[in-house]
Order: C-alpha cells, then structure tokens, then sequence
C-alpha cells in the first residue's frame, strides 16, 4: 500500500474539536478523559463556554437532558451547580416526570469554571485560530488547516461552531458579517464543508437586549425568589456565589403601540431577517402580529451575573432598530428609565441538516467527521451540550477502533433528541420539549444517574466512585420499595396518616404501598410511622414515590418499549442497497436512501415508510442474513 | 424472534365450503384459548398437542355462545410458524368467524397484517430462501391491494370523522401539554371545560363509530345489495332466482316494478338483503318518476350495486349512463339473458376494473359463481380495506375499541383529579391507535397545533 502524505503537519491529535461553546467543551473533555490526545480549536479562547442569551441552565426537558449529561460523565451539571445563583424547580405542582430544575447562572463564573475544567483537562490543548479547510482524503478526514495557515492532523474532528458558519447578524436595517455581535464569521469552512459535499441550509435565531440593572424600578416589577434547598443537577456540587432574585414585568398597551407603530421597520417584515427561526421564542414583533388579541406579554428580568450589571430581559427578544428597541423598553413598567446596555439582535447562519449524519453524530459520508449543537440545527445550550458530549464520546471511540454509542428513545432524552435530529431533520431550531419523549414517565431527572450512569462507567467517563453512588441510589429504592410492600398497616396506623387528609379512613389493615398509592398520600407521611424510612436519603424516598405512584403506567411504558425492542435491535446494514428493493414504495425508498436508518425502528419512524414497507424490510434483512450464512 | 405478541387471522378464502379457519399464533394463543373454548364435561382435561378437540366459543363477558367448533392445538417449535398455533375451525360461516376473531382480538390477540403468519414463519427459521421470495411477493400483493382499496375510500365518512375525532384530541392534548412544557409563558387560562367537551364527545364519537347504524349495521342486519339496470333487463327475475322465491313481480311491461322489493339471503355466512330498484329510464310516468328517484336513493345508500345489463339487446347509452351513475360503489356488472343472446362485448363495457360476469336468471347459469364473487368482494375488503366509507373492517374496529378504551380512561383520570402527564399518557395512547387507522403521525400535527393555539416564547 502507498500512501501519500499531503501534508507535513504542524501538529497531530487523536480528535480535535473546532468550537469552543457548550457542545466543544464538553466534546473536548470527554475525548481527553477517554485518553485522546485532544485540541480545542476556538476564534477567541475569552470566549469559551459564553452564554450568548439567557442567563440560565435547565428548564423544562432541558433540565433532564443536564441531569443525563451528568449521569454520563458530562461536565454541564456541575459547572451550573456552581455557578447558580438562583435555583427553582419548574412544574413543582405536577407529577415528578414534567418536573425539572433550572438555575440562573453567573455567565463569567459559568465560562471561569469551564474553563478551569477544560485548563485542567489532560491531554487536552487549546489554540485559537479559524478553520480555513477540513482535509479529507478517501472519505476519511486527515485534518484541518487553520486560516492563518497552521495544519493540524486529526484522526477524528467534531466540528461544533454554533451560529458562526457563514453568519451575519441583523439588528434594524444593518445586516453585517458576525457569528455573535462583535465576533467574527466564518465563511471559509462553510465553502470547505460544501466542497465536501456536506448540504447546507439557513436557520436564524435571536437574542432581546440587556439593559443596566441599576436603572430598572424594581417597585414596579414581581420579584421571583429561587428556592432553597434544592438538589443541584449534581447531587453535589454546591453554589459558589450568593444568590439573586429574578423580576418579572409584562407589556402592556403601550408597549405594543409602539411595537405596532415600528413593525414596518422589523426584520422580519423588511425580509432582512431569513431563514427559519424558533416558533417556542418568537421576538416580541412576532408575538404582536401572531397574537394581537394579547393585551400583554410577560418579561422576565434576569441578573446576569455578579460581576456586570447587566440584565436580561427574557421576553422582549427583537432585532428592530436599537432606537425601536429602546422605545419599546421605555413604555414597559418598570424599565422606563432602563438604559441599554446592548440591542437585541438577530443571527442567519449556516447548519447541515441532520439526516446527513449517523445516530453517533459522525457525516454518513465523511467517516471520522463529527458534527455536534448549532450546526446540526439545534437550539439551547443544554442540546448543544448532549450532543457534544456524545459526539466526544463517538469520535474518541472511533478512534479507538470501538463501536459508537447510541442511546435509545426509551434509554434517554439525547437519544430522543439525536434520534428525532437524523430521522426527521429539522425546520426550524430544534428544542427539547417533554412532548417529544413518548416514554416520559421513565426519562425523568431523578432516575437519570440509575439509566446512564452504568453506560458512563462501561464508556469510561464515570469513575468506580460514580457507579457506586448510583448502584446505592438504586439500592436505597429497591429497600424502601420492599419495606412498603411488607408492611401492612392497622387501621389505626392508616386513619392516622390519613388524618385530616379526608381520604376514605380504612377498616381493615392495609400494606403500606397501597396507602401510598392514593393521590393523597406522601412518601414523607409514611415514614413518621415507618422508621425504616427515615434512614433513607430524600432523593431515595423521592425516587420510590415516583416509581409507586406512577407504577401501573410505567408497566405500561416499559412494556411499549420492550415490543418496540425487536425492531430498535435489528440493525440494517449500511451497504443495504434499497434499490434492489422493488417491492418498496417509491416514496419509501428515496427516504431510506437518504437517511439510511440504522435500524428497523428508526426505519419505522421515516414518515413515508408504511408497515408494509417496514415488514417487507425485515425479510430482506432476513434473507440477507440467510444468504450471507449460506456463502460461507 | 423480531415480534413477541400474539396474531389472528381468518385463514380460509371464500368458496371453501362452511368450515372456515380461524388462526392464532404467538405466546398467548395457548392461554387466550383456555379462556374462550368450553368443552361440555372434559374442561379440566388438558388441551392435548395435534389433537382436535370439539367444544364451543363463549365470550367470557358475556357467556354467550358464538359457535360450535373443532379446535386445534399446536405447541412450538413444531409448527409453521416456529410458535404455539391454535386453530379454529368454525361451523357458522363467516359471521361466526369473524366474531370469533373479533373475541381473540379483545382477549388480547392482535389482527394479522397481510402475510404476517407466513412472514414469521420466515422470520423464526421455518422456510427457506427460495421461499422468501414468495412471500415478498405476497406481503406486496397483499400491501398494494390494500392500498388501492384505501385509496378509491379515502374520502369515506368513517375516515372523514376519524380525523375529526383525532383533530379534537389533538386540540385537547396541546393544551395539556402546553401547560406541561411551556409553564412559565403566559398561556393564559386553559378552558378546561372546553378540552373535556371536546374529549367527551370524541369519546362518544368512537363509541357511534363502534357500535353505529350505519358502520356496525352490515354484520348485524346484512350487506345491503341494490340490483340497478334500465328496465326489463331482469332485475326482478334476477332477485328472485337469487332468492329462490317469486317475491318481486315480474312481467313483461318495461317499469313494472314500481317500488323497491327486498329479500335477504345468506353467502357464506354473510347476510345479503337484496333490494330490487325500479328500472332506470327516462320517463313521463309520475308514479314511475317516484320509484326511478327512490331506486336512485337506494342506490346511493346502498354497500354493494349489482348492475343488471342485457346481453340479448347489446349495449346503449341508458346502460352506459347507469354504469357512470354507480362507479363510486363496490360493484358487479352482469350480463343478463345470455341464454337469449350474447350481443355484449365485455371490452366494450366501461368497467373501470369492476368485476363483469355472464349470467342467465332464467337458466341459473353462472348464478353460483355470482354469489362466491359477491362473499369474496365483501370479505376481501373488510379483511383489508382502511378508511372505508361503509365497512369498518376488523383491524379498524380493534384499533376504534383501543381508542375508545384509553381516551375513556383519560377521561375517568381528569374526572379523579389524577396528573396532567398520566391524562397526556392516555391521550397519546388513544391517538396512537387512531394513527394506525389513518397513517398519519400525531406528533407533528402536535407542536403545530400548540404553537397556533398558544403564545409560545418567555
């Protein structure tokens, strides 16, 4: 074999990972901690782990994406952790599944942090610069060639460059070339990711303006307390900083006049702004023309840290002119006398549209080339962190020579996430909702670490120390769930935890998981009068709750899992050749082509693939089996 | 093994005399029939491997008795399809059949897609690669067929009110979901009574569907058949040779039938009322006019047409217009009197792939082969048809009862106060199965209905 060298490379790593956001970081340290020779490409090394819009980590969906990084061995959860400063359980009054945390952080505490990770990361370099070129030879990537002409040899690359491919940002009539506002673009990778015949298409996104919070009247506004005693998405890890309080003010009548007045000046009437935005964050211009019997809008008031005075005004996401943008602030209660600090503003940017890549995040086409956040047409940091994390795990693994990793829809929220991005692409950014997991009831945030924590520990992020804990936690549940199932309570035991209740009072003795069972009944009222309780820790008796509680309906979805199991497991190989495939409909066959789905189940998922295509599939999968066994 | 659940079929064609197979395969069938089949004095006894066992059918609910049987039972490896087989053989025809089905269908078994027995048969090992190939032909054969039937009865009421029942679950999901996912927005008041409305009549919605006169009514009262043709072709003769009985009044004088006749009769278990219009002319005759018009009626109602032609006189353009007045319907054109002639040319008759056959009502010829195409048309559709307009086959009626079953129970679950993600739980249960009828995917349709319905975006 010959094998030409193109390039005298200026350094060589195992994985480098272009982008230095959520999705880079933690792709970066997960490469370095699987024992990769590891270098972080970013334009601007101060800018590293910067949260661009709101202040915050987690929410609904999001939180249990966070808290499944963290079981994975995931930086995120903890970085959050430290950097809260403010901390509230979302959807408290429903059921545990839908519930989820979500921290205001301290940005600059937030990027120090991760930084501090990523400085004390072995193996791990950083190096500023801007990719002019990928090298691939063959199909495979070699490495990458910085604009200023260093040449970097990889064995595997993740590319995680957020909005920055060919952008430029909008506020008002000014459009100009920026990935963030005061940042540079990159427009020689898009034109080298299209040479390599990688599909681009435009998505745009938006940002409000931050004003000086010495000059908001807190008076007029709700202030939003966090809660205390909260468990972090860690477990562990504790605020490092005092905590702060949010506001909350609405628009009003005024507001939208003037919104109203100026809306011939909004991007998005003038077609400055193009591309598919967000639907779940329209600007404040948008919500006005959708939605114009609304006689308000709530704006929430968000410290950014405690080191600026900034502060975000989640809500009034526009790219108007800043002299609009301004106006608008002023007639809202509250921040009539709040100066600007920065515009809102709007950002177009490149991204491939995902079905291009495999459910391990690597290019179908280009092996060893892993795309991860933004790029794939996303939305969030916490979405740009899981896949980060995965596309980390998948290229070091690559390496390796070891199979990828690919997490179910049943096993967890970034398998959902990936699964939905390669299968059905996007069309517009993609968020992470709790309606896009149709097994909900067992991807919640309190039983992530006993989902993925063994997964972690098998793919070498999490440390023997780790898994213990999770094997305790799961532990701990089993014990409570058995002392509930053996204990039978007398009458007098139950009407006393009943008490003033008003539940039906009960004549016969009861077992207490029964008692648990009624909607009235908690866990906590149980243990005054099982001792045994009391010696568990409170996120064991949470867990417990919930799998008593819920426990019918979580038969049911397991049960939906295991059938769905046959198909997720039969796994179609990538040289299939669906075009021999007559019987197929058309409409079937040119799909599969194009997302050549990993397994029968995400074939299933296609929306042109019928049943019968799907049964069909399966015999000649069947019949290729037989055939292939009968050559040998 | 690819799939771990049960499946049912009726497995024998039309024309294979009274005695008609109904088969399960999977790891319930062995336990799903020791709960329906009583055998008078010998239940304790166990079901014996490759035995046939006599007894009848009892639905378990009800204890009524749904027919006389011979069962078979035929435990894994050893069988076609590599799992436990239970056969049933029934006495009562294709009615019994189907309501034994139907019965295996509620006790858990699921409707076998097209080819499914013979697929797992390949799929656990059973049959070779040279036999693959057949079965690719046949899984096709039967999906397209399938297909086409969907196609030509999309536009029917059933799938038309299937949609507006998932539509109105959709709307009462989002908001659900929407106060799950987006709390922090200012969503403003969910009008909870609204969603609740909208569940309680979609439920009822199912229940009508189910249960309903005009789906249900061809399996309790009989596949209502029109006899269409201009007049003096032999509509009359024809109804009564086909009942065996002089019920109609059969003269000579063109229009003599003034009014529909009707008569029921039964074809391999399926109950036929025949219903002999008025013939088709143009006309001065006031009377005649009434009976042309309601014969029109009829025809439009009607689940099955049989378009009389006479085969002694050719074809003319009355005959043509009748043919276009019933292309829409389920249909067989006959050619009549072709014992007096046979002027006819099948090529000339404008079909559009409607089955054309010879018959004499005079003589009885090719009548018998009338009566197996008429069982097999029917039967054919209802074993595969979605979305039809006056059958509701069998797969539909389970995936309908489903529905009906977890929106009920959503229902029950909002009435107890119970959580807002166990109610969404339900709901989606329901669309899934309503999903399975249409083919369409809710979860789409889903985001789109929260963010035109909801102010989305903190």
């Amino acid at each position: 074999m010959f094998h030409v060298k193109r390039y005298d490379w200026d350094r060589k790593y195992q994985v480098v990972v272009v982008g230095g956001g959520h999705a880079g970081c933690e792709a970066a340290l997960a490469c370095s901690r699987l024992g990769m020779k590891t270098l972080l490409v970013t334009i601007n090394i101060d800018k590293i782990a910067l949260m661009p819009c709101n202040p915050a980590v987690g929410g609904i969906g999001k939180g249990q994406l966070v808290a499944e990084i963290h079981a994975l061995g995931g930086e995120m959860g903890k970085i959050a952790d430290r950097a809260c400063i403010q901390a509230r359980i979302l959807n408290r009054s429903k059921g545990p599944a839908v519930q989820a945390l979500r921290v205001q952080t301290d940005k600059k505490f937030y990027e120090d942090e991760m930084k501090k990770s990523l400085f004390s990361a072995e193996r791990l370099d950083v190096l500023q610069g801007m990719v002019g070129e990928i090298v691939i030879e063959g199909g495979e990537v070699k490495g990458i060639v910085l604009e200023n002409g260093i040449s970097v040899g990889a064995q595997a690359l993740v590319l995680a460059t957020g909005t920055f491919l060919n952008a430029s940002i909008v506020v008002g009539e000014k459009s100009y070339p920026a990935g963030r506002v005061g940042e540079y673009a990159s427009y020689q990778l898009s034109q080298s990711l299209k040479k390599a015949r990688i599909e681009l298409d435009r998505l745009q996104t938006a940002t409000p303006p931050r004003v000086d919070g010495r000059t908001v009247d807190y008076q007029k506004t709700i202030p939003q307390l966090g809660e205390e005693e909260v468990e972090g998405f860690s477990g562990k890890e504790r605020p490092l900083l005092p905590q702060m309080a949010c506001f909350l003010t609405y628009t009003n009548r005024e507001t939208h006049r003037i919104i109203k007045k100026h809306l011939h000046l909004s991007p998005i009437k003038t077609g400055g702004v193009k591309g598919r935005g967000p639907r779940f964050c329209p600007s404040i211009d948008r919500k006005i023309i959708n939605f114009p019997e609304k006689e308000r809008h709530p704006v929430f008031i968000e410290p950014e840290g405690w080191r600026t005075k900034e502060v975000y005004l989640q809500g009034l996401t526009t790219s108007m002119p800043a002299w609009v943008q301004k106006e608008i602030i002023a007639a809202t209660p509250g921040l009539e006398r709040a100066r600007m600090m920065r515009p809102g503003y709007a950002v177009m940017y490149d991204f491939a549209p995902p079905q291009q890549l495999h459910p391990t995040l690597e290019v179908k086409e280009i092996s060893g080339l892993f795309l991860a956040g933004q790029i794939n047409g996303t939305s969030g940091y916490e979405e740009a962190a899981a896949q980060g994390l995965m596309a980390g795990i998948n290229a070091a693994r690559k390496v390796q020579g070891k199979e990828g990793i690919v997490l179910k829809r049943s096993q967890a929220y970034i398998g959902v996430m990936i699964d939905d991005l390669v299968t059905k692409g996007v069309e517009e950014p993609y968020r992470m909702f709790t309606s896009r997991a149709e097994f909900r009831l067992i991807l919640r945030s309190d039983n992530a670490i006993n989902r993925l924590r063994p997964l972690g520990h098998s793919v070498g992020l999490v440390s023997d120390e780790e898994m213990e804990e999770a094997i305790e936690l799961g532990e701990g549940v089993n014990a409570i769930i058995e002392e509930l199932k053996v204990r039978k309570l007398a009458p007098e035991a139950v009407n006393q935890v009943l008490g003033s209740k008003g539940g039906n009072p009960a004549r016969e003795p009861l077992r207490a998981i029964d008692l648990l069972k009624r909607p009235e009944v908690r866990i906590k009222d149980l243990a005054e009068i099982l001792p045994k309780l009391r010696e568990r820790t409170p996120r064991e008796l949470f867990q417990a709750e919930t799998e008593v509680k819920y426990a019918g309906y979580i038969d049911r979805q397991l049960r939906d899992a295991e059938r769905m199991e046959g198909l997720e497991n039969s796994v179609i190989p990538l040289e299939i050749d669906y075009d021999q495939m007559k019987e197929l409909s058309f409409a079937a066959r040119e799909q599969l082509k194009r997302i050549k789905p990993r397994t029968l189940g995400q074939a299933a998922r296609i929306s042109t693939v019928t049943p019968a295509d799907i049964a069909l599939l399966s015999i000649y999968l069947k019949r290729k089996e037989i055939g292939d066994t009968g050559d040998t | 093994m690819y799939e771990k659940d049960t499946i049912a079929a009726i497995s024998t064609g039309v024309g294979e005399g009274a005695i008609g197979i109904v088969r399960m395969s999977g790891p319930d069938a062995l336990p799903i029939i020791q709960r329906i089949f009583l055998r008078p004095g010998k239940q304790d006894q166990p079901l014996e491997n490759f035995r046939i066992h006599h007894g009848f059918i009892i639905d378990p609910e009800t204890l009524s008795r749904l027919d006389e049987v011979l069962v078979s039972v035929m435990r894994a490896p050893k069988t076609y399809t590599r799992e436990d087989i239970v056969e049933i053989n029934c006495h009562g025809g294709y009615m019994a059949q189907r309501k034994v089905l139907e019965l295996l269908i509620k006790e858990g078994a699921r409707l076998a897609e097209p080819g499914e027995f013979t697929k797992r048969a390949f799929l656990n090992g059973r049959i070779d690669l040279l036999e693959a190939e057949a079965v690719l032909g046949l899984v096709k054969a039967r999906s397209e067929e399938a297909l086409k039937i969907a196609a030509r009865q999309c536009s029917g009421t059933v799938s038309r009110e299937i949609n507006e029942i998932r539509e109105d679950i959709i709307e009462a999901l989002s908001g659900v979901e929407a106060f799950l996912d987006f709390i922090e927005e200012d969503l403003g008041e969910l009008d909870e009574k609204h969603s609740i409305r909208l569940l309680v009549e979609a439920h009822e919605k199912i229940k009508e569907l189910i249960e309903g006169e005009h789906l249900g009514s061809i399996y309790r009262h009989g596949v209502e058949a029109a006899i269409v043709g201009k007049t003096n072709v032999g509509k009359s003769s024809l109804l009564n040779a086909l009942l065996r009985e002089e019920k109609a009044l059969v003269t000579e004088i063109p229009g003599t039938t003034r009014d529909a006749v009707e008569g029921q009769i039964t074809i391999s278990g399926i109950p036929f009322i025949l219903v002999d219009t008025a013939g088709i002319r143009r006309t001065g005759d006031r009377v005649e006019v009434l009976g042309v018009e309601k014969s029109k009626i009829k025809v439009r109602d009607a689940h099955f047409v049989l378009v009389v032609l006479d085969a002694s006189m050719g074809l003319d353009d009355q005959d043509r217009e009748i043919i276009e007045l019933t292309k829409g319907k389920r249909r067989i054109i006959l050619l009549n009197k072709v014992d007096l002639g046979d002027l006819i040319m099948p090529e000339d008759v404008p079909a559009r792939g409607a089955p054309l056959m010879k018959v004499s009502a005079k003589t009885g010829e090719g009548l018998r082969a009338l009566e197996e195409e008429m069982a097999s048309l029917i039967i054919r559709e209802d074993a595969l048809s979605s979305g039809d307009a006056v059958i509701m086959n069998l797969r539909q009626r389970s995936h309908l009862i489903e529905a009906g079953k977890a929106l009920g129970e959503a229902l029950r679950t909002i009435d107890e106060g119970g959580k807002e993600e166990i109610v969404a739980l339900l709901l989606r249960e329901s669309l899934d199965h309503l999903d399975s009828i249409t083919g369409k995917r809710y979860q789409e349709d889903l985001l789109d209905s929260i963010f035109s319905m909801f102010c989305i975006g903190k």
